[in-house]
């Protein structure tokens, strides 16, 4: 005879609210009578209540309470003494009192079902100790630019160690190359310099010449190896006396911008043909050696950001714009250059914008900033020299938020905006530039002559991040243009895996102000990130070796990559990259995978104590596995609106619609259970980016398998449901149990 | 008789190098066709009908065609597997249904 289990049920009678429906006598009572001790409470979740459940339980009690939905008051139950995974909630208020208050005796029918379908939850469930884990206190910024630099110099601010990966060999990225900053025309080395003095200051160390080749380790402790180009130079010597530049027969060695950092001469190695070894000689500080190789380093990082900026798009392929056949045609980076070599001297200059934006064969999307860069040109045109013809071609004109002020401006400055886009760009016999345009507001043809053209083409992935993608592999989720983005909305900064984020332009076209914007959210992240991790519960998937076959269908399912081969050959949850969603114990066809919160041995066993005739021998029972990010949620909220719902639908909370297996769902059906609903986010909405597609092609195959038993298929359903869609539930339950009247009760029932 | 795949529901196990017809096959006799990258049965003949593939199979993918010793052309026999029980649907010649549910010895 096994001892008494250690099982205590709690009956909350919620200041009389649930006492009005629901006898919580009773419902105490048929707990005591299947042997288990029940007690009750007017008021649990009050501190009298915390205390009276604390005085009844001690740290290895399986608490059961029954309540409220188990997502509300659930700071108040964070106070209880017993191990949180032992404490299981279950709702007879939300989703029982309230919604049936108009059928007390089916409402009674099934708290009571709940409750004893808790109790088989506790019995099955384990305590989970916390663990530590030391964290590297550093992020790793990969890529220089004007999001890498605020990157980590936000990091560094913050108390934490910041270096910063750069392919190139000066950091400033594309901001260095630029003329002016709109809105206020101020030169971007004046702001750089600032970024720049904060970097050498703080004494961030940044690796230029350096790319990443390989990733290693968790998060918290990534192990990143890197190649160092050779710079020749050598950064703690040189202080750049000028000495080695003008020697050099060459000109191989030379400053490439007046804003270098570091400030150090540019060594080309390729234009240095002959090895006259000159300039090594005659370096006061013998700083420069000709003769470095390569080398290979790691280094440790806690958590990375990832700000591998963008590229311009190239317009080579759109002819029809003359773009490197007529010599005076630019892009706008292009222009940024040549506008400082402008004189004062009239210049006509025509822009185009939308060059293979917006362009389904090009880029899709709008760049967002190039309006806004084309109308800064242009005003830097007008500064020059007022008489400066300048004409801006363009589909609409996207000057965001206080931008139309901007835009405002630059009709007040005479600049002419034409609505179209020139189809041809020609060279005339003359030596000017001809553009051919459809106006249409006047509706009629133009054509203008211009001295130099601008092509406003927009922001692309850039190569770095395609570089980066062959070495991060599957930890960064890449949009269908290549950027770099998980949760745009809610989580912008965010990869897939945790500790790895994102900022500035590679998570998509982005202005210089959104760019430091996105770096700050980024370290924002970081931080909290580090900070957490310190402690955490190990309640990662558990694999049953006994049953495990290796088929290896739950490393395959698993959206976070998190699954390796321990030396046995069996799988197992890589703790950092695992997020509890419970896919692979979805996944698994033998059942032989359990996440903390939730086995098969409990789901199991909870659709073994349920009775399937409870509310009549021809009256459905259905079993409901709901999402408990959104769909057990809305379930909830029901009772909000005053809505009710016929009460033979049995909800169990699941951390994600893919933790169902097919095997439960086969199990419901074998037992008698007339129906199963599977609810989970839309397939692009999920929590867990896979999870609700792998449910319905699960149950796309229970559904086929039904049907070659002569089973009705519709018996297992897949609902959408929103974390709004309470109406959606109803709906759809309402015809779910109408269809389910019509068919007749389940064959495999148990008369 | 042989097991039958249907090749539009098999994966072949994510195209992992053994699928788990292969592993539970007594005989062997389940393999992956490396081109299709769907599940086969190399020796049909040598097949003794335990059914085990059909039972593990996680798409549904395997059928039975019944020896002729246990029922004619039409005759079926189909399981669904639970964590812990099983139901069989047997259908004979004529069409009539009977279905059987087993608890298993598996540890839920």
């Amino acid at each position: 005879m096994n001892a008494k289990p250690n099982i205590k049920v709690f009956v909350c009678s919620c200041n009389g609210i649930i006492e009005n429906v629901l006898s919580v006598q009773d419902l105490t009572g048929g707990v005591q009578d299947a042997g288990l001790e029940a007690l009750s409470h007017p008021f649990l979740c009050s501190q009298e209540g915390i205390r009276y459940i604390n005085e009844n339980t001690d740290a290895d009690t399986k608490v059961l309470i029954a309540a409220c939905s188990p997502f509300h008051k659930q700071s108040e139950f964070s106070n209880l003494r017993t191990n949180k995974f032992l404490i299981h909630r279950i709702d007879i208020r939300d989703q029982c009192a309230f919604v049936h208050k108009n059928k007390p005796d089916e409402a009674f029918k099934k708290a009571q079902t709940l409750i004893k379908m808790g109790v088989e939850k506790v019995r099955f469930s384990n305590s989970i100790d916390q663990f530590s884990s030391d964290i590297t206190k550093t992020i790793a910024v990969i890529g220089g630019g004007i999001a890498g630099i605020n990157t980590a110099i936000f990091a560094n601010d913050a108390g934490l160690k910041a270096l910063i990966i750069e392919k190139s060999p000066y950091l400033g990225g594309k901001v260095k190359e630029l003329f002016t900053y709109f809105p206020r025309m101020c030169p971007p080395a004046c702001g750089l310099e600032l970024f720049f003095n904060r970097l050498r200051h703080n004494r961030i160390s940044a690796l230029t010449l350096t790319e990443l080749i390989s990733l290693e380790g968790n998060p918290g402790n990534f192990e990143l190896t890197y190649k160092r180009y050779p710079r020749y130079i050598d950064e703690n010597k040189c202080t750049v006396c000028g000495l080695c530049i003008q020697e050099c027969p060459n000109q191989a060695i030379y400053l490439p911008n007046h804003l270098c950092y570091p400030s150090i001469p540019l060594l080309d190695r390729q234009s240095c043909l002959n090895e006259c070894m000159r300039c090594s000689e005659i370096c006061p500080t013998n700083a420069i050696n000709l003769n470095e190789n390569e080398s290979f380093d790691k280094l440790n990082a806690g958590a990375i950001v990832v700000a591998t900026g963008w590229d311009s798009f190239k317009p080579d392929k759109l002819s029809e714009y003359g773009y490197k056949v007529i010599d005076r045609v630019f892009t706008n980076l292009e222009f940024e250059k040549k506008i400082k070599e402008l004189t004062d001297k009239k210049t006509t200059v025509a822009f185009i914008q939308c060059v293979g934006s917006r362009d389904d064969k090009n880029l899709p999307y709008c760049s967002d900033v190039c309006c806004m860069v084309s109308i800064k040109q242009a005003l830097s045109l007008k500064t020059l020299n007022h008489d400066n013809e300048v004409y801006i071609f363009y589909n609409d004109i996207r000057t965001p938020g206080e931008y139309e002020l901007f835009y405002k401006r630059a009709r007040k400055e005479g600049i002419h905006f034409i609505k179209g886009i020139p189809s041809e760009v020609k060279e005339t016999t003359n030596g000017e530039i001809n553009l051919s345009v459809y106006d249409t507001v006047l509706n009629k043809r133009i054509d203008i002559k211009a001295d130099l053209v601008v092509l406003a083409t927009g922001m692309m992935v850039s190569d770095g991040t395609l570089n980066l993608k062959q070495v991060l592999d599957k930890n960064l989720n890449f949009n269908e243009n290549g950027f770099v983005v998980s949760h745009l909305q809610c989580y912008p900064q965010d990869s897939l895996r945790e500790g790895i984020y994102s900022a500035g332009a590679c998570r998509g076209p982005m202005d210089v102000a959104s760019s430091i914007n996105s770096a700050s959210s980024s370290v924002i992240s970081a931080l909290s990130f580090i900070n957490k991790k310190i402690n955490q519960y190990r309640d990662f998937p558990n694999i049953n070796k006994e049953k495990c076959d290796v088929c290896k269908r739950c490393i395959e399912e698993c959206p976070h990559n998190a699954y390796l081969f321990d030396t046995k050959g069996f799988p197992y949850a890589d703790e950092n990259k695992c997020r509890r969603c419970g896919i692979c114990m979805g996944s698994c066809p033998v059942g032989a995978i359990s996440i903390g919160s939730l086995n098969i041995e409990q789901l199991s066993s909870m659709i073994d104590v349920i009775d399937v005739g409870i509310f009549g021998d021809d009256e459905p029972l259905v079993l409901a596995f709901l999402c408990q990010n959104d769909a057990y949620r809305a379930v909830d909220d029901i009772s909000k609106y005053g809505g009710n719902y016929e009460p033979n639908i049995l909800t169990i909370p699941i951390p994600c619609a893919g933790a169902v297996n097919g095997l439960i769902v086969a199990k419901a059906i074998s037992s008698g259970i007339d129906g199963v609903i599977v609810g989970g986010c839309e397939d692009a909405q999920c929590h867990f980016s896979k999870g609700s597609s792998l449910a319905q092609e699960r149950i796309k195959s229970i559904r086929d398998k039904l049907t070659e038993m002569f089973l009705e298929p519709e018996r297992v359903s897949f609902f959408h449901i929103p974390r709004d869609g309470s109406n959606i539930f109803l709906n759809q339950t309402k015809n779910f149990l109408r269809v389910l009247r019509d068919m007749g009760r389940n064959p495999l029932r148990i008369i | 008789m042989p097991p039958y795949v249907v090749k539009e529901k098999c994966d072949g196990c994510k195209g992992k190098e053994e699928p788990l017809c292969e592993q539970i096959c007594i005989g062997d006799l389940m393999t992956l066709d490396e081109k299709t990258n769907k599940a086969y049965c190399r020796s049909l003949r040598d097949c003794w009908d335990c059914m085990c593939c059909t039972k593990i199979c996680p798409k549904g993918a395997i059928e039975q065609r019944i020896p002729y010793q246990l029922g004619y052309h039409g005759a079926r026999l189909i399981p669904m597997v639970g964590p812990d029980s099983i139901t069989w649907t047997c259908i004979d010649i004529n069409g009539k249904i009977e279905r059987f549910s087993f608890r298993t010895r598996n540890k839920k």
